[in-house]
């Protein structure tokens, strides 16, 4: 699944690190979410979506 | 462990501290409960003997266990994945070598058998590691 993290995080100057302690989770977490290798849970996502902001679906797509 | 956090650098020092004894321990009691049995055949020591790796062997998964449910969603998905391949691996490996005794191979020694499966988890594992671009993390 294609997202767009990376971009969603650079816009906001954040390392993978800082989304990483916000949302408790690794930053390998985080950067194998950006690189489309692991799709996260639902939770995850959910926090991801909260965080920025944004609907899920705007953040990830097939 | 270059990024990682406070919280996680401690969990993986915990990890390494009480997987490798453990590890350790099982291989060595695997090795010694070989060499007692051959000394010991014909006393009741053999039975409590011949089980006494099953120590290690609890406190090793026991260790796994309570890391993998320190760590996150992702190791918990590695560890788990892992875990099926590992099994898949003994299965098969299993299913093939007992077909071919049938055909003369000679009969495997279980005490071997048993300890390379410790070996093969990690073997797994930095596999996995490796394909999902980890490079940081135990």
């Amino acid at each position: 699944m294609e997202n767009r993290l990376r971009v969603l995080r650079a816009e906001r100057k954040m390392s993978q690190a800082d989304l990483a302690e916000q949302l408790g989770v690794s930053r390998q977490t985080i950067n194998t979410i950006e690189n489309g290798k692991y799709d996260p849970s639902l939770p995850l996502a959910f926090g991801l979506a909260k965080l920025f902001d944004q609907k899920i679906e705007e953040i990830f797509f097939p | 462990m270059g990024d990682l956090t406070e919280k996680e650098k401690q969990s993986i020092n915990r990890y390494f501290r009480e997987i490798i004894p453990a590890t350790v321990a099982y291989l060595l009691m695997i090795a010694g409960s070989k060499y007692f049995l051959k000394e010991m055949e014909d006393t009741i020591w053999i039975y409590p003997i011949a089980l006494s790796p099953l120590i290690p062997a609890y406190f090793l998964m026991h260790f796994l266990v309570n890391f993998v449910k320190r760590a996150d969603e992702l190791i918990h998905k590695l560890h788990g994945d892992c875990a099926i391949i590992t099994l898949l691996i003994v299965v098969f490996s299993g299913l093939t070598y007992g077909l071919l005794v049938k055909v003369g191979i000679p009969q495997p020694d279980i005490f071997w058998a048993a300890s390379l499966i410790c070996p093969l988890y990690f073997i797994v594992l930095a596999f996995l590691f490796r394909k999902y671009g980890i490079k940081d993390y135990t």
